[in-house]
């Protein structure tokens, strides 16, 4: 399955989710010309969005995805350093810029966990969001990395814990510490946050987001797959085992190394996001 | 906990044999003839709940899907559930195989003795053949079941003995490990359990 959405820009179009089976949606962007030239950090971004999803080989769609547009206000110094702010003449303490939200969670073993993360994510994020405007000093380009790093990091981790029933969810009002699904169901997650100066993207198991700018596919997001050089010696360091059973899988039975859920058949409860910041129009 | 139990390939896990005589039921019970291409296993689970409720999951073999956690169901093919039985198993997604076709060698009420075998499916387990016990026993004083699963299976073209008995290895931890968590809810859930097993 796969999502798609396009914020329109005076330049180019952007964000794009693979779509298994129908190939890459590529929605025609109407470039909105205004008069004067103006900050990348000060233009509009209306997200222009749709999404498409098939079952493919899966008897029952188990896949979820999310378009929240304007679901939260990201604080610049996010995005650029101070220094480079002030040369622009932006205010860095409070200007936000409007993001937007998009993601793909393909399920494994039923659909309750792909559904909960379609939900809970984005209001993670906000929190998140909303959280990091106070603690933000003097940020370097560096810094700003390591912020989004720890903002998924927490938001990841915490969705884990949820589904797992090691933390606490309200459900009616009421708080719940039972597992959101059997240990067997487990779902990827992968996540754009775009605004007008950036797409930041990140990813917890083997779906993917590609940039589709002008022809040029472009991949903003690596998957966890067993295979791979530095997700195999980690695997093999907490004590489990990659085998090719009709692909690379974890003890031969998963074939993502790493997972929202699915504690059964990798042993462990270790993850970790992948965040890749994707700069455009800089 | 589980436990290994022998197997023809060198393992570095050996659990010492306690009261219950597991060394003894794996010799009368789990005997497999592992030809050169093939690779066999044991192994071993302690439940806390008494034999005749972990027998009646185990024994279901119309619905396996009560306690292993990849199962999404499963047919049993023509009326009668016997010796010879088959049943078509339709595998959870995610996993590598889509359905199992499994043929029911064995199945013995009295000594709690369950054996299959897989014929057909996309699994790559080639003349997969395995033996399920449950014997009575004390845990902390309580009734509990001792749980044997042994097999013997096909190595595949590509796959080294190690890697084969790995994969199924860790196929029936999963098993026994869901087999332990309904069982023990169904005893806790069970108003008084008999210890006439």
């Amino acid at each position: 399955m796969a999502a798609a959405a396009i914020c329109v820009e005076d330049e180019a179009a952007c964000a794009a989710a693979e779509c298994a089976g129908i190939g890459n949606l590529d929605l025609a962007a109407a470039g909105a010309g205004a008069g004067g030239k103006r900050s990348v950090y000060l233009m509009d971004c209306a997200p222009v969005w749709g999404c498409a999803s098939t079952r493919g080989r899966s008897t029952e769609m188990e896949d979820a995805c999310a378009a929240a547009p304007r679901f939260a206000d990201v604080p610049v110094r996010l995005l650029a350093s101070r220094r480079d702010l002030d040369r622009l003449g932006l205010d860095a303490d409070t200007l936000r810029l409007p993001a937007h939200l998009f993601g793909v969670f393909d399920g494994h073993g039923g659909a309750e966990v792909a559904s909960y993360c379609r939900e809970r994510l984005q209001v993670l994020l906000r929190q998140e969001l909303r959280l990091l405007s106070k603690d933000l000093g003097e940020t370097s380009e560096a810094d700003m990395k390591e912020h989004w790093d720890e903002l998924f990091t927490r938001c990841f981790q915490r969705l884990d814990d949820e589904v797992s029933g090691q933390a606490s969810r309200l459900v009616g009002g009421v708080q719940e510490t039972r597992p959101v699904a059997a240990e067997n169901v487990g779902s990827t997650a992968v996540v754009a946050v775009v605004c007008s100066s950036h797409v930041v993207v990140a990813n917890c198991g083997d779906s993917r987001v590609v940039l589709c700018r002008g022809k040029e596919p472009l991949e903003l997001s690596i998957d966890h797959k067993p295979d791979r050089k530095d997700e195999r010696a980690r695997i093999e360091a907490l004590g489990g085992k990659v085998i090719q059973w009709n692909g690379y899988r974890v003890s031969g039975i998963l074939a993502m190394s790493r997972s929202i859920g699915m504690y059964i058949a990798s042993g462990t409860k270790s993850w970790q996001n992948d965040l890749f910041p994707f700069l455009s129009g800089m | 906990m589980v436990g290994l139990v022998g197997g023809s390939t060198a393992r570095a896990e050996h659990v010492v044999a306690n009261a219950g005589g597991e060394t003894e039921y794996v010799r009368r019970l789990h005997r497999h003839a592992p030809a050169e291409h093939q690779c066999t296993s044991t192994l071993v689970k302690h439940i806390k709940a008494p034999v005749h409720l972990v027998w009646e999951l185990v024994r279901s073999f119309d619905q396996p899907q009560r306690y292993k956690p990849f199962v999404r169901n499963c047919v049993v093919r023509g009326d009668q559930l016997e010796v010879g039985s088959l049943r078509d198993v339709n595998v959870k997604t995610g996993l590598p195989a889509t359905t199992s076709t499994e043929r029911l060698e064995q199945l013995d009420d009295d000594l709690h003795i369950l054996g299959v075998k897989f014929v057909g499916g996309d699994h790559r387990l080639q003349n997969y053949s395995s033996i399920i016990t449950v014997h009575p026993e004390s845990i902390d004083g309580r009734p509990g079941t001792l749980v044997i699963e042994s097999f013997v299976v096909d190595v595949p073209d590509g796959n080294t003995k190690d890697e084969t008995c790995y994969f199924v290895e860790a196929v029936i931890k999963c098993n026994l490990k869901s087999l332990a968590e309904v069982s023990e809810q169904l005893a806790v859930e069970s108003p008084t359990s008999p210890i006439d097993q």
